[in-house]
């Protein structure tokens, strides 16, 4: 049994990685104020990116670096329909699932002629680093090590952006803008700019987690390789109420329970209940932090006045 | 639990418009709709294809007589009943994106006055409804006798009859129909229609004159959910027969696209969910002559979404048009 | 800087404002939060900026900061300028002429009624703000029909919190409301309205009306249930633009339809149809909190009438305003509240802006 939650975890630690990085966008772009229900788009572009630019060069770096590119950009012009063009960022971004999945579901058939997977010839996927030493430890070394340099990047991202966000200027004006887009622009803040920057942001991250999902996780394109991941990243984010640490901590528990899905399948356990999972915590999650506010509001001022009243002594 | 949904509905316009804003009015409602055909022309032609011709067979493949009126219609039932149902939370005030899957767990949390954000909890929903079902069917309901994830065929009595063989064109169409015509009653001549438009266009103000946030907000979500439900049953009952995993392509995403083309007016969201309607029914059938796939309906559904929302007047090109106007 | 007075925040916002360097600075009303004392503070301190060179506009509604402070006014009508003249060789009589568009004189008020039962009983009444604190501390006061009492106090002293738990979007934290003896405890928004209350809100566009509406959606609403305009659910509309037609006529709002928005409206045009649509049935207990910010001075004459005719009719006012002058004239009796408080309960015949100035910072 502690194998078989070993193995899991080992395979957690890739499938965590898109999902972990694209939540890490996911959340800089909410603290800037902006919802971004695109990631799952992005994803896709940055997936695809991957795939056709790794193959015509032979480097899946360039690949990454493309992917991340291509992120970026459906961010940046995501951001203006919303900051400069007034558009509903949920409905703008339920438009852009639309239009990409779309997009790719036209593109394949018609211009790649196939149907289903791309597997252009000369692609080549990220190799796995094998960490020396500790990919010996028995149990820990297939969890810490093996994977692919996206992975590892996705782990370091949790405390960059938690310093970016918190002891940067730009970071604090970010989240300035976020909390109080009034106020902030009063104050001097870019804030149109920084919001397109943190969607940019936000781009760029989960078009490397699509590229990790192409290039990493397998190595080809097919429309539907996100899964929904994208939004299994938006339930991370708001499990974690837009803080880093929290976030990852959902990322990887979603990421947890994707990697024994597959397991569960074949012992019996409907797979359908465990891929709920991650959506059902986030609505249970959301409304249990909303119950508790409104109670803790209550308490706070019954015991104000109950202090208050002892104070007064008549 | 409410926010400004910035959901431009009819009879919502936001300042007395000057001239030039007045002329651009038809260009605002009509925009989404034209902008799209555009950029599928250029999907089209960028491609190879011939994007006229394309457009011509798909209009003939839905407009050009009776058997693809009647398949035109019977796509446009589905999206006609969802958009009617995200009409209904729109116009309350409340940003429902999960009619496929929200009714239960949203009503109660809107019913208990927690401030949840909805559009994140009707999002999450939607899957929880999709896998569910989709385990219901695939563990209980499967039928013995095929590998695809389906229910058995429903008893033929069950089974809607058409009012025009060969076609499936059910009186589930008619039904779409007086449906509409009842949330045109509703909003307009009743006192809970009203009282749920003043919680969507001011929340403040409809709370100080004494109408029941949370009421209003449960109700919303039970009519909208409500129709949602009866989209999906007419669906089983007059097309597919049975219950099918995932068998929903969308249907309520198209239903928001429906709603906000439609700005919430009857007559906008009967003409919208024709037009999409067309498109998939056209769609389905263009595919068969020719090796475009369905997905170019997506491209054209999801511009029009993301246009439908833009204000076009903010638009640089646009504004500078307008002051010399 | 949460703990600074108002006063104090908006030297430091000043002071930020010159650490940048501007040499031009722009105040929007600056005073409303403001207690007498401290605005002369402000006006000291703006007159030697002036004096060093920097200039400074200030916008406001209030004749006395105009002449206490301006070289030059600039009347503004509707979004147009509508003349620039200096203020020496003015008097408040001509410029409020030129703020209406003509000669304008104020009517005669009706004069105190006489009081008549309890309509309302506070006792010990603590109700918290959005964040959980505590703003209204122990309220305990009464009101009785055919009386306006005032609450005097800086803004944000409680006084929004009162008003909200005395209509009931607010629940209290402590204490009693009894309307006519009964407690009110409990019971929704519309069934204090059924039993009476009205409630005039400081938040025209953002509660008051409903700006996207039609003006008669926005006077419809006390009336839904009224048979004569909505039959077992379903709404007779012509009956309702006949409502419309005449409630916008009783109460003067000019130039509108029952069809239009309420957008279309002016400032003091909309709060007329608020005051109507609130007074139409002389209430129980009228709530008016802020009536006339931001209303025309012939909007401001015709709603000071409305309150002292309710009051005459027998109504029991709660009125709360940031004007010192309006609440000693109008009001009967005087509440004073300071941080929560209610710090004096006093004759309005015995107050003076001053002494409400010095209450109103619990410097007396």
């Amino acid at each position: 049994m502690p194998d078989a939650i070993l193995s899991v975890l080992a395979a957690a630690a890739p499938s965590t990685t898109s999902i972990l990085l694209a939540s890490m966008g996911g959340l800089i772009n909410r603290q800037g104020g902006i919802v971004n229900i695109g990631l799952e788009p992005m994803m896709l572009v940055g997936a695809f990116a991957a795939v056709i630019v790794s193959a015509q060069t032979g480097n899946p770096f360039l690949g990454l670096l493309a992917a991340i590119a291509s992120g970026a950009l459906l961010g940046l012009l995501f951001s203006w329909s919303i900051t400069r063009l007034g558009a509903n960022e949920i409905v703008a971004g339920l438009g852009l699932n639309l239009l990409v999945l779309g997009f790719f579901g036209y593109l394949l058939p018609t211009v790649f002629r196939i149907e289903g997977t791309l597997l252009p010839p000369g692609l080549v996927g990220l190799p796995k680093l094998q960490i020396p030493l500790i990919d010996q430890i028995p149990g820990l070394g297939p969890i810490v090590s093996g994977h692919d340099v996206v992975t590892y990047l996705s782990w370091l991202s949790v405390p960059l952006v938690s310093l970016f966000l918190y002891r940067t200027p730009l970071g604090i004006q970010l989240r300035a803008t976020g909390a109080n887009e009034e106020a902030a622009r009063a104050a001097g803040v870019p804030t149109l700019r920084l919001r397109d920057f943190s969607t940019v942001l936000a781009g760029a991250f989960a078009g490397l987690a699509g590229a990790q999902l192409s290039l990493g996780v397998v190595t080809l394109f097919n429309k539907t390789m996100t899964g929904g991941r994208g939004f299994i990243a938006l339930a991370a984010f708001y499990f974690g109420d837009a803080r880093p640490g929290l976030t990852a901590l959902g990322a990887v528990i979603f990421g947890v329970f994707e990697a024994a899905g597959f397991r569960l399948g074949s012992s019996g356990i409907p797979s359908q209940l465990v891929q709920m999972l991650p959506y059902l915590v986030v609505v249970i999650s959301l409304t249990l932090v909303a119950v508790r506010r409104e109670r803790r509001l209550r308490e706070r001022g019954r015991a104000a006045a109950a202090s208050m009243r002892t104070a007064v002594v008549r | 639990m409410i926010a400004e949904t910035g959901i431009p509905v009819a009879g919502q316009e936001t300042i007395a418009p000057p001239r030039a804003l007045r002329l651009l009015r038809p260009v605002q409602l009509a925009g989404p709709f034209l902008i799209a055909l555009l950029v599928g022309a250029v999907v089209l032609f960028a491609s190879g294809r011939d994007a006229i011709g394309t457009y011509w067979l798909l209009a003939q493949q839905s407009l050009g007589g009776t058997s693809q009126i009647a398949n035109t219609l019977v796509a446009a039932t589905p999206v006609l009943l969802t958009g009617l149902a995200t009409a209904v939370a729109f116009r309350s005030g409340i940003f429902n994106v999960g009619v496929e899957g929200s009714l239960y767990v949203g009503a109660f949390a809107a019913a208990w006055g927690w401030r949840v954000d909805e559009v994140v909890t009707t999002l999450m929903l939607n899957y929880v409804a999709i896998l569910l079902t989709s385990w219901l069917v695939n563990y209980y309901f499967l039928a013995p006798d095929i590998a695809n994830s389906m229910s058995p065929l429903i008893a033929k009595q069950a089974r809607l009859s058409s009012l025009l063989p060969p076609s499936q064109l059910t009186i589930a169409f008619v039904a779409a129909l007086l449906v509409t015509l009842l949330y045109a009653y509703f909003f307009d001549r009743t006192r809970l229609g009203y009282e749920l438009r003043m919680v969507g266009l001011n929340p403040r103000f409809a709370r100080a004159v004494g109408i029941d946030l949370a009421g209003a907000v449960l109700i919303a979500f039970v009519i909208s959910g409500i129709l949602g439900g009866v989209a999906g049953g007419f669906q089983i009952l007059g097309v597919n027969y049975r219950f099918i995993d995932h068998f929903s392509p969308g249907y309520g995403f198209t239903g928001i696209a429906v709603a906000l083309l439609g700005r919430g007016h009857p007559v906008g969201i009967v003409l919208a969910a024709l037009f999409f309607g067309a498109l998939s029914s056209g769609g389905a059938m263009i595919q068969l002559f020719s090796d475009i796939p369905l997905d170019l309906i997506n491209i054209l559904q999801g511009t029009v979404m993301i246009f439908a929302v833009i204000e076009l007047s903010r638009l640089p090109f646009v504004k500078r048009w307008l002051r010399h106007a | 800087m949460a703990h600074l007075s108002v006063g104090a925040r908006q030297r430091l916002e000043i002071m930020r404002l010159l650490y940048r360097k501007a040499d031009v600075l722009i105040f929007d009303e600056p005073t409303s939060v403001l207690t007498p004392q401290e605005a002369d503070d402000l006006f000291r301190v703006l007159r030697r900026l002036a004096g060093q060179g920097r200039t400074i506009i200030f916008i406001t509604h209030k004749l006395r900061e105009v002449f206490a402070l301006a070289e030059h006014v600039t009347v503004m009508r509707r979004g147009r300028i509508i003349t620039t003249v200096p203020t020496k060789g003015s008097d408040p009589q001509a410029l409020a002429s030129l703020i209406v568009g003509e000669q304008f004189e104020r009517p005669q008020l009706q004069e105190a009624a006489e009081r008549g039962d309890a309509v309302i009983d506070v006792e010990g009444l603590s109700v918290c703000d959005d964040l959980g604190s505590l703003s209204l501390r122990e309220a305990t006061f009464t009101v009785h029909a055919g009386e306006i009492v005032g609450v005097a106090g800086i803004e944000g002293s409680g006084q929004r919190e009162l008003v909200e738990a005395l209509l009931g979007l607010r629940h209290p934290v402590a204490g009693n409301i009894r309307l006519h003896g009964r407690p009110v405890a409990g019971t929704s928004v519309w069934n204090r309205r059924k039993r009476g209350i009205a409630f005039i809100s400081e938040d025209r566009d953002g509660e008051g009306a409903c700006l996207p509406a039609t003006l008669a959606e926005n006077v419809f609403p006390l009336a839904r249930y009224d048979p004569e305009l909505a039959r077992g659910g379903r709404l007779r509309i012509s009956a309702i633009a006949a409502f419309a037609r005449s409630v916008l006529a009783r109460f003067n709002v000019r130039g509108a339809a029952p069809n239009s928005p309420a957008r279309s409206l002016s400032g003091g045009n909309l709060q007329r149809l608020v005051v109507g649509r609130e007074i139409r049935k002389t209430p129980r207990l009228l709530l008016a909190s802020h009536p006339t910010r931001g209303v025309d001075v012939r909007g401001i004459a015709f709603i000071h009438e409305q309150l002292t005719q309710a009051r005459a009719a027998g109504a029991a006012t709660l009125l709360i305003s940031e004007e010192l002058s309006e609440l000693i004239e109008l009001s009967d009796r005087l509440l004073v509240i300071f941080e929560g408080r209610i710090v004096a309960d006093l004759p309005a015949a015995q107050a003076t802006p001053e002494r409400l100035g010095l209450l109103m910072t619990g410097a007396a």
